[in-house]
């Protein structure tokens, strides 16, 4: 009990100073929204142009004041508008979040089902074939970048083949190869995690017992040793959750998919602080969320793997 | 391994669900965004519905971001949505759908006779009440239509004429009516309606816009197919659409693409951009002080080269497009050898290294420009070497915002891209470079001749003498040079061959004119 007031005393702290965080840098950042609005428009800087936009955007209030209308809209789901569009920021996250949830979240699942199998057949024979593979695998994630893959790949089956319309339609081609590719990238690294811990658990005394006893290695690492290998698989691909909003970027670029890394960086170049700033709560709440999900699950194989033991 | 395949079972459930969410939250976030106005229908994908009724799709880097006419009159025009009173013709020339004819009655007062000839796409029409109405909305809400004049009041005489009341004196009547925040619209609760030859079917914000001809436009409404605007934030990917045949028409080609799909065989367009290439020199700082330094720089500069780099365009003979009446007639020409005399007669010798230099200073110019406009960092370049071939010491700068360089001073020469006529005339963007306090006389310059010049334009009414007031205005910049000119350029254009016929003009002002499909 004490533990988990723990862990959401830390997290509150954590959302509280990284908002503050958030606010003032992006205050910090050169340029404003309304110099980058007039430049847009090719309008120039006069006083009475920023004068008038500023009042409009709202950035003439205290930043007290601007601060706390903010971040008291937030837990009211009342996330305010885009300075630049005017849109409402709510809707927009609602619009954009599935695509970008899509790629990261099923991305980094698949990747992490292949890793699991990968690794597991790669510990097994060390130098075999699978062993090969995850290191071929994690070395090109490492080397190649994805927008290569991903433009080779649009090359191929939408310009030469004309197989597959990417950039029209429903756009599930599109979400699909992103997903792929996604999931590709995760399983190489993340089967040499498999892999090691694996290899790990063939050292320790009761796998070897149970070898010696006349079980098969694949039965008893299938069997009895999978509990803290996935404990540690969980541990590396917590990380990875971190850019499941927004870490696509490349990938919504490479196939004009219209998700959240697309609307960060318009925002980006817009300087729309109200945007910026709520896509970052939105991510440590996120981080939040992935993090007490995961230390359940952590928890339940630990608490397992003990009395297994 | 029971518990194993429990987790995974829990995994592919989770991936599932995320699957599901998607495509429930895309189909209802996609009916909430494309509401927004009573022009655009709510339901499934502009992109999918595109698809099915064979539109013209049309790759583009960004779309209106709402239907609202004070946040999106810019983009809600060049998507063929919104129309100007008063707009360009692709020889530069002001047209009206909706006045017939305008005439000065004193210094702030003016009499439009209206065409009555126009409908709104729901089928009303647009009567004088209606054309008051929402350009004293405009005046109201959206402090960017004050600038010219002050605040304009539009009051309805009759049926057929409307009074325009200004707060400060101007000639440009119709140029003030084809500034870009001034366009018809028609309020309808929260909707908005427009008159251009398209209207909005569905607004998928930041992702696609799908247009059905306007029924109302004019007697080739039927002959128009649909259209759909899709954003593409990465050129290559746009390029990938196009040559996929998944996209029609892709704007915003650099050079090399123009070549590489020209040689693939597709039609590829070059169209005047309306914008000017140009440098601001710091007049008040640095070596660009010196007269005779800016006359060396200014014939170094091989503008030819610069054409052929860029696969197209003109050398620049003025600060405006050469296709208006008032663009400038000054003849650049490059002369390293007068270069290199007004150089010695400003006091730099030649080094042992080729470099001038003046008290044993070498001449070091800095170039300074931003990536937004892909063509400039070539220009720059290229000047770059020339410069450096010719003895001066030469760095080069891209930034990300180049007007805080300006605004800040500390820069030598900046390489820039402007529409320097969206509306169609001169004297905007000349005071605001030229004129003292100017917001874009960066650098402070003054040239009594000019300011005469201007006050005199100030007060003249369009024509040919206004038009020689904006060219002799031109040939002092040309001497003086606290403005560089360089090209005029066109832009490039790729178009499948079902719209191969198609002729945009006015740069990225409209991307979708009423030929479109015809």
């Amino acid at each position: 009990m004490r533990k988990a007031l723990v862990f959401i005393a830390k997290w509150i702290a954590i959302f509280i100073l990284a908002s503050i965080l958030v606010f003032v840098i992006v205050r910090m950042m050169p340029t404003t929204p309304v110099e980058k609005w007039l430049d847009a428009y090719h309008l120039p800087r006069t006083e009475e142009n920023i004068a008038y936009l500023t009042a409009k955007m709202g950035l003439d209030e205290p930043l007290i004041v601007q601060y706390f209308t903010w971040i008291t809209g937030f837990f009211t789901e009342d996330w305010g508008v885009s300075l630049i569009s005017g849109e409402n920021i709510r809707d927009k996250f609602l619009t954009k979040m599935p695509y970008s949830f899509s790629i990261g979240f099923a991305g980094i699942i698949l990747g992490g089902i292949a890793a699991f199998f990968l690794g597991y057949r790669a510990a097994l024979h060390r130098n075999g074939l699978a062993d090969r593979f995850s290191s071929v695998l994690t070395v090109f994630a490492q080397c190649v970048p994805q927008f290569i893959i991903a433009i080779l790949l649009i090359y191929a089956l939408g310009v030469r083949l004309k197989m597959v319309a990417f950039f029209t339609g429903d756009g599930i081609f599109a979400l699909g190869a992103a997903i792929v590719i996604t999931a590709i990238y995760c399983a190489g690294t993340l089967s040499r995690v498999v892999r090691s811990a694996f290899r790990e658990q063939m050292k320790t005394s009761y796998v070897k017992f149970a070898i010696s006893r006349g079980f098969s290695k694949e039965h008893v690492l299938r069997r009895h040793a999978y509990k803290p290998v996935l404990s540690s698989l969980i541990s590396a691909m917590i990380a990875r959750f971190a850019g499941v909003f927004g870490g696509s970027t490349v990938l919504e670029f490479a196939f004009a998919i219209p998700g959240l890394s697309t609307m960060l960086v318009n925002s980006l170049g817009s300087r729309d602080y109200t945007v910026l700033q709520t896509y970052i709560l939105v991510v440590v709440v996120w981080m939040f969320v992935v993090h007490v999900i995961l230390n359940v699950v952590l928890q339940l194989l630990n608490a397992r793997g003990d009395h297994e033991e | 391994m029971k518990a194993s395949r429990k987790l995974l079972a829990l995994a592919l459930v989770g991936m599932l669900a995320a699957l599901a969410l998607f495509v429930g939250c895309s189909s209802s976030s996609s009916s909430s965004s494309s509401t927004s106005g009573s022009q655009a229908s709510a339901s499934g994908s502009a992109a999918s519905s595109a698809q099915a009724d064979d539109s013209i799709v049309i790759g583009c880097s960004f779309i209106a971001g709402n239907l609202n006419p004070v946040d999106s009159a810019w983009d809600l025009t060049a998507h063929g949505i919104s129309e100007g009173v008063y707009m360009q013709d692709a020889q530069g020339n002001l047209v009206s759908r909706f006045v017939s004819d305008l005439t000065r009655k004193d210094d702030l007062t003016w009499e439009a006779k209206l065409t009555n000839q126009v409908k709104f796409s729901d089928g009303t029409d647009c009567d004088a009440q209606a054309l008051a109405g929402c350009l004293n909305y405009l005046q109201k809400n959206n402090e960017m239509t004050n600038g010219t004049a002050g605040v304009v009041t539009f009051t309805v005489v009759d049926d057929d004429t409307l009074e325009i009341v200004t707060t400060k004196p101007t000639p440009v009547m119709q140029s003030l009516l084809c500034e870009w925040c001034n366009v018809v619209f028609k309020q309808d609760g929260d909707n908005f309606i427009y008159t251009g030859p398209y209207m909005v079917k569905e607004l998928d914000s930041d992702v696609s816009i799908a247009l059905e001809p306007n029924p109302y436009y004019d007697d080739k409404a039927a002959n128009r197919p649909n259209v759909l605007l899709k954003v593409f934030k990465d050129a290559a990917t746009m390029q990938q659409a196009f040559q996929s045949g998944e996209i029609d028409i892709m704007f915003g080609l650099t050079p090399e693409v123009a070549k590489t799909l020209e040689a693939e065989g597709f039609t590829v367009k070059a169209f005047d951009a309306g914008y000017q290439y140009f440098a601001f020199a710091n007049v008040a700082s640095g070596p660009m002080a010196d007269e005779n330094v800016r006359q060396a720089v200014n014939m170094i500069i091989n503008r030819d080269d610069m054409v052929t780099a860029l696969n197209g365009g003109s050398v620049a003979s003025g600060i405006f497009a050469h296709y208006y009446s008032f663009a400038g007639d000054v003849q650049e020409k490059t002369d390293v050898d007068a270069a290199a005399s007004l150089l010695e007669a400003a006091g730099y010798t030649k080094n042992d290294k080729g470099i001038y230099e003046k008290d044993g200073q070498p001449l070091q110019v800095k170039l300074t420009t931003y990536s937004a406009r892909a063509d400039l960092p070539i220009l720059m370049q290229l000047a770059s070497s020339e410069l450096t071939e010719a003895g001066i010491e030469c760095s080069t700068e891209v930034v990300d915002d180049i007007n805080t360089v300006l605004e800040g001073g500390a820069y030598d020469v900046v390489l820039y891209a402007q529409h320097t006529a969206p509306s169609g005339e001169p004297s905007a963007f000349l005071n605001m470079a030229l004129a003292p306090g100017g917001s874009r006389n960066y650098a402070n310059y003054e040239n009594s001749e000019i300011n005469d010049l201007l006050d005199q334009m100030g007060k003249t009414e369009p024509g040919a003498d206004r038009d020689k007031l904006s060219k002799d205005i031109q040939a002092i910049v040309a001497e003086d040079l606290p403005i560089i000119y360089l090209v005029d350029p066109q832009w490039h254009v790729a178009l499948s061959d079902r719209v191969s016929d198609y002729e945009p003009y006015c740069g990225d002002y409209y991307v979708v004119n009423a030929q479109l499909g015809l």
